[in-house]
Order: C-alpha cells, then sequence, then structure tokens
C-alpha cells in the first residue's frame, strides 16, 4: 500500500510545485495521476523515489516512512520512467542482470532471457548494446528491469510512452495481471483514454494540487475527457 | 563493498572507446620507451666501461702515480653505472655521471634542474606521471554526468544505493583501472628493456614496483578530482576544467615557478660572473706580488715554486667566488622546485628522483662525495708535501699550466708517487639509507594526501547535494 500525506514541494525560486497531496493506493490497485505538463505529477514521482526531498508531508508504503528510512522505502519500489534509464555500453541482458543482481536476486540466464522474450523484445536484440535499441526497446527492457525488481509498489512515470500499439497491450495485460497480484501500481500519465480503461482510481491533478479522485465505478458512463477539462478550467 | 557496482563501473569503462585508445596509445609508448632507453642505456654503458678501463689502465700503468700527469690531465670522476633507472630520466643526458676536478668543482648544475632543462622527451616519469593522470581525468570527468545523462544515477538509488556509495564505488574501479594501464605495459616494457639490453635488475624492479604504488595517491587526486568535475552543470564546463586544470599543473605552475625564483633570487650574468672571478683572482694575485715584491710576475725567479702557490691561492679566492655562484644557483632551484611542487607532477617526479637516486636529489650526493674525496686528497697532499720540503704536490696543477711557473732545471719537483690513485675515481655514491628516504618520501607525499582528503570531502558534500532530477 502506499500512502501519500500531506506531501507538499517549494523550490528554492518560490515555486509551489506540489500543494498538500494526499492520497493512498492499495495493493491491487492501478492509480493514475492525470494532469497536464508541470501539474506536479513527476514532482510526486520525484519526490516517492527519493530525488528530491519533500518541503512538508510524508510518503509511506508498508509501514516504511520515507521521511524515516528513505532507503528502505525504495527497496519497495520499482520505477518505470518514460525515457528509459540504461547503461548503452551495456546489451539490454546486461543491464536487466546488473539491475536484477543489485535487486539481490541470483537469476539464471535462461531466466532473464525469457523475461525479456515476455516483455516482447526481440530475441536478436537481448545481446545487442542499448545503443542499437529504439526508444520502444529500452522501454521493454525497463519494464523487465522493474518486474524482476519484485517490489509491492511500481510507480510509472509515462509507461506507455514509445510502445507501439501491440507492446502497449502487452504492458498493459502485464499490469492488470501485477495487480491482481496483489501489487500496487501508481502511474502518471495525460493519456486520459488509457487512464480510464486501465485505472481502479483516477487522480486529477492540476497546478500542483490533486483537484479530483475518481473511482472506475464513478467512470464507467461519465465522459473523463470532460471531467478533466472542467477542474483545469475551474482551477483557472 | 558492493563487488556488483564495483564490477559493472569496471565493465563500462573496460568497454569505452576512450579507454581502449588511451590503453594501446601507453602500451606503444611504454614499448618506445623501453627501444630508445635501450638504446641510450647501451650509449652509456659503452661509456662507463671506456672510463673504468681507461682509469684502470692508468692505475695500473702507474700514470696516477706521477702528481703532474695527475693533476693536469685528469679530473675526479664520480660515477656510477649506467642502470635500468635510465628509464625514468632524460635519456639524452647523463643523469648518472658527473665529472669534475680537484681545483674546479663545478657540476653541471642544469643539467639536473628539470626546469631549466628544455629538452622535451618520452620517459617514464612522463608517462606515469603526466600522462597517465591526465588519462584519469578524461575518463573519470564522465563518471557522474553519463550516470546522469542516462538517468541511472535516479534508477541506482531507487534500488536504495547511496550517491556516496556511488561515487565510492567509481573511484575504487578507476583507481583498479589505472593499475590495468599502468603495469601490463610497464612490465612489457620493462622486460623489452631487460632483453633488448640484456641486463637485469631485481634491485631495480623492486623499485619499481615502489614507484607504481607511490604513484597511486596521485592517481587517486586525479580520479576524485574528475569525479568532481564530472558534477558540473554541463558537460561544456567540464571540458574547460579538465583544459584548465592541465594546463595549471603542467605549464602555468611549473613556468610561474621558475618567473618567481629568478625575481626573489636572480643570477648575475656569466660575464658578470666571469668578471667576478678573474677580478677576485688578479686582486690575490697582485697582493702575492706586492708581498714578495713582484717576484711571482713576468718570467722572472720562480724559487720554489712561489708563482705556482700564488697561482693556487689566488684560484682558491677565485673558487670562493665559483662556490657564490653555485649557491646563487642552488637557491633559485631550490625555489624553483618549491613553488613548482604545487604541481602534483612535480611532487612525482621529486619522489621518483629519491626512489631512483637521480637528478637534483643524486647531485646532493655526489656533490658531497666528491667534496670528501677533494678534501681527502688535498689533505694527503699536504701530508706528503710536509715530509718533502721540495714537494709542490698540491700548487702543482697549477704551476704546470703556467709555461713561466716551472721550468725542469731550477723547480725542485719532488719526484715521490702519489700513493692514493683509487681515491681519483669513485664509484660508489653513497646515499640515504631506506629509513631516511622513507622519511622524505612520506613528507613529500603529504600535500597530495591532503589535497586528496579535501578534493574527497568536497565531492561527499556535493554528491548529497547535485539535482538528479
Amino acid at each position: 500500500m502506499l500512502k501519500i500525506t500531506e506531501l507538499s514541494k517549494r523550490y528554492e525560486d518560490g515555486n509551489l510545485a506540489l500543494d498538500t497531496l494526499s492520497l493512498e493506493v492499495k495493493s491491487n490497485e492501478i492509480f493514475a495521476l492525470l494532469g497536464a505538463n508541470g501539474a506536479g505529477k513527476s514532482t510526486t514521482i520525484n519526490i516517492i523515489c527519493g530525488f528530491i526531498p519533500p518541503s512538508s508531508g510524508d510518503v509511506e508504503i508498508d509501514g516504511i516512512l520515507l521521511s524515516k528510512e528513505p532507503l528502505k522505502l525504495r527497496e519497495k519500489l520499482a520505477y518505470l520512467s518514460e525515457n528509459v534509464m540504461l547503461y548503452d555500453n551495456f546489451t539490454g541482458y546486461q543491464n536487466l542482470k546488473f539491475f536484477t543482481e543489485l535487486a539481490g536476486r541470483n537469476l539464471d540466464k535462461d531466466k532473464l532471457e525469457s523475461t525479456l522474450i515476455k516483455i516482447g523484445l526481440q530475441e536478436d536484440f537481448m545481446h545487442k548494446t542499448i545503443a542499437k535499441y529504439s526508444k520502444g526497446m529500452r522501454q521493454k527492457v525497463g519494464i523487465a528491469i522493474a518486474l524482476l525488481k519484485d517490489t509491492p509498489v511500481f510507480l510509472l512515470d509515462e509507461p506507455f510512452s514509445g510502445l507501439d500499439p501491440k507492446a502497449a497491450y502487452d504492458f498493459q495485460q502485464l499490469l492488470y495481471s501485477l495487480r491482481d497480484e496483489g501489487k500496487t501500481i501508481f502511474m502518471s500519465t495525460h493519456d486520459i483514454f488509457r487512464a480510464k480503461e486501465m485505472a481502479d482510481t483516477v487522480g486529477i491533478m492540476t497546478a500542483g494540487k490533486l483537484v479530483g479522485n475518481k473511482t472506475k465505478a464513478e467512470l464507467e458512463n461519465a465522459d473523463l475527457n470532460q471531467i478533466y477539462l472542467d477542474y483545469i478550467e475551474e482551477r483557472q | 563493498m558492493n563487488s556488483i557496482l564495483f564490477i559493472k563501473d569496471l565493465k563500462l569503462i573496460l568497454k569505452d572507446l576512450k579507454f581502449q585508445i588511451f590503453f594501446v596509445i601507453l602500451v606503444i609508448l611504454f614499448i618506445l620507451s623501453a627501444m630508445s632507453s635501450s638504446v641510450a642505456y647501451k650509449n652509456l654503458s659503452n661509456d662507463f666501461q671506456a672510463d673504468y678501463k681507461n682509469h684502470n689502465s692508468r692505475v695500473h700503468d702507474g700514470y696516477y702515480t706521477q702528481m703532474m700527469n695527475m693533476l693536469s690531465d685528469t679530473k675526479i670522476t664520480v660515477a656510477s653505472q649506467a642502470s635500468p633507472s635510465l628509464l625514468f630520466n632524460n635519456y639524452n643526458t647523463y643523469p648518472d655521471k658527473i665529472s669534475t676536478s680537484v681545483m674546479f668543482y663545478e657540476p653541471f648544475f642544469s643539467n639536473y634542474n628539470a626546469e631549466q632543462n628544455e629538452v622535451f622527451s618520452l620517459n617514464w616519469y612522463f608517462i606515469i606521471g603526466i600522462l597517465s593522470g591526465f588519462i584519469m581525468l578524461i575518463i573519470s570527468f564522465e563518471a557522474i554526468s553519463s550516470e546522469k545523462r542516462f538517468g541511472t544515477l535516479r534508477l541506482l538509488s531507487i534500488y536504495g544505493i547511496k550517491r556516496q556509495s556511488i561515487v565510492w564505488h567509481k573511484y575504487l574501479s578507476y583507481l583498479l583501472l589505472y593499475l590495468i594501464i599502468i603495469i601490463p605495459p610497464a612490465l612489457v616494457s620493462m622486460l623489452l628493456f631487460f632483453i633488448l639490453t640484456g641486463s637485469w635488475s631485481m634491485y631495480f624492479m623492486v623499485k619499481f614496483v615502489l614507484i607504481i604504488l607511490l604513484s597511486i595517491p596521485f592517481a587517486s587526486f586525479f580520479i576524485i578530482l574528475g569525479i568532481l568535475i564530472s558534477m558540473a552543470k554541463n558537460y561544456r564546463n567540464s571540458i574547460v576544467l579538465i583544459v584548465f586544470i592541465w594546463l595549471l599543473f603542467v605549464i602555468i605552475i611549473p613556468q610561474s615557478a621558475y618567473i618567481i625564483a629568478k625575481q626573489i633570487y636572480p643570477l648575475k650574468t656569466n660575464i658578470e660572473y666571469h668578471n667576478m672571478k678573474m677580478d677576485t683572482f688578479d686582486k690575490e694575485y697582485a697582493e702575492w706580488g706586492e708581498k714578495y715584491d713582484a717576484a711571482v710576475y713576468g718570467n722572472g725567479n720562480l724559487f720554489d715554486g712561489l708563482r705556482a702557490k700564488a697561482v693556487y691561492a689566488s684560484q682558491e679566492q677565485k673558487n670562493i667566488v665559483v662556490q657564490k655562484e653555485l649557491e646563487d644557483s642552488k637557491k633559485q632551484t631550490k625555489l624553483i622546485q618549491r613553488v613548482a611542487n604545487l604541481s602534483p607532477f612535480n611532487q612525482l617526479d621529486e619522489i621518483a628522483e629519491i626512489v631512483f637516486d637521480r637528478g637534483y636529489y643524486l647531485l646532493q650526493h655526489q656533490e658531497e662525495t666528491a667534496k670528501q674525496t677533494i678534501s681527502q686528497i688535498k689533505n694527503l697532499m699536504i701530508e706528503q708535501d710536509s715530509r718533502d720540503e721540495n714537494s709542490l704536490h698540491l700548487y702543482y696543477s697549477w704551476a704546470s699550466n703556467d709555461q713561466y711557473a716551472l721550468q725542469d732545471n731550477i723547480v725542485p719537483f719532488s719526484k715521490q708517487l702519489f700513493n692514493h690513485p683509487e681515491l681519483l675515481f669513485v664509484t660508489n655514491i653513497k646515499t640515504d639509507n631506506a629509513a631516511t628516504k622513507s622519511i622524505y618520501i612520506l613528507l613529500k607525499l603529504l600535500p597530495i594526501i591532503i589535497l586528496n582528503i579535501l578534493v574527497f570531502a568536497i565531492v561527499a558534500l556535493k554528491i548529497e547535494r547535485l539535482d538528479i532530477r
């Protein structure tokens, strides 16, 4: 379970990027944070991951607080960003092996290779350096890394960006199965349709504030696009 | 220590094209160094063998036993066998050899002053000191910026890796890398040198290992400096910093040292020193003339070698000026070295001088050895002269150069033999023992160790504040 309490971030230049954000994402749940560029989605993820310190507030995962045990909290997280972060001089396989070992898991070659195949990476690219990969291929390796970290919480920052329709569909199915396994999935997106289709709860952010929180049931017959636009106009 | 992180950093660098190119360059340079050094070694060795043979034959023939020949034609030579330490020297000079005479002890000071020696040549000091320092700077200056660019710095932090731990592992892997790029090519170079020259020296091999170990704090400094630079805001700033540091340590500091020392301890011109020497000589000579009613002048009466004694006494006065010139030069050189030592490259060079008994360090010992020998010979001469009232051992070399000073028919010169020809060729230079050397080396290591700690502290602070978004 991921719990965010009164989280705020004011940068040195005075800009309030996040304003007392509070939300809770349970196990077996996909939460989509929807918002325009600069709404505060990435700031939220950056704080949870520990890339930047919060000005106030806290984050909790399975009883572990960011303010108390930041390193332990990060071990509970798998993170996938829009621009997947990998070592260009390593192959996809080597990247996966390194990060898996770093997570304390010693998996054999077959398991690592089968994971890459499972997420749709072409076999003949597996042992080529990342520098030769397309954005979508990098994204797939990133997904494999996140999967094999085997954590209770997944933080996904625009995870569908760069994926072809088939890969996006496969990844979507993968996220469903992770949710069904009891994982907590928190993703930021500005893809309204994907958010509505996938998420159990959709949070709408604008100007650093969470202005709306809709469950799947509430959105079933509603026009999320219109709701989103209404919220934004209201704030303006 | 996290071996996974360490191996990752090592693998990444080994795969880096920059590193591969530098490694090939180092291998080529080390091999070239061995080849050219072996040629120089052979030449030096041949020269030494010839000198030694000549000396021995003269002793054997009784050549030295004639005072006249000894003092007029032969110089005391302080020499040591050419050694593999040549690899660390400018092989186009005669670093291990110094010639002097009893009366004129003027070591070739400029040959031992790296700052005054303008010949830029390939040697191990250059490869290990300057080049590898620069290579480590170039390799490490992207350490953090590349992780930031790839975004992996963020990913690593998600795995609970502390930022300082990331820096520490990078530092250790680069340090190991330094040994990888230095030791194998240097070993190949050494073996090649031994094969080409047909020589072998275990003593030198031990020193070789020692100098590699002593170079570690210097490599460490450039690595951690590179890591600090890699945290600069952008790539352009990093490049500018690298170029500036390189210029600072290799050109600006050494050149400034030379300029500052020249201002603080200016030397007179050669002509001024020459005039001072001649004036001193003439003044003393004139005093002798006045004292003995001008008897020493012209081709007149030279009873009892008075003229030889006058020339000798004047020369002794002139030698005081020579010593003054030498002292001035030493002061200037010392200051040059002190200022130049602000550059780590110079610090390593001085340590290499102590380890391999070369350069300015060796010169000081040679000077001391030569002085002792000269003093011994003088005492023996005085002793022999005192036993024979006609003897002019001590003054004869000067007298023999003056066509008016000695005339065979009137000068009563002792035909006694000089009993200690072995003193005229010194082959063993006594240098400091290992304990004294260790203290010197530790003192010279202190600045670089302090610099390491300082830069480490800055890096530790800066990495925690680094914006990795």
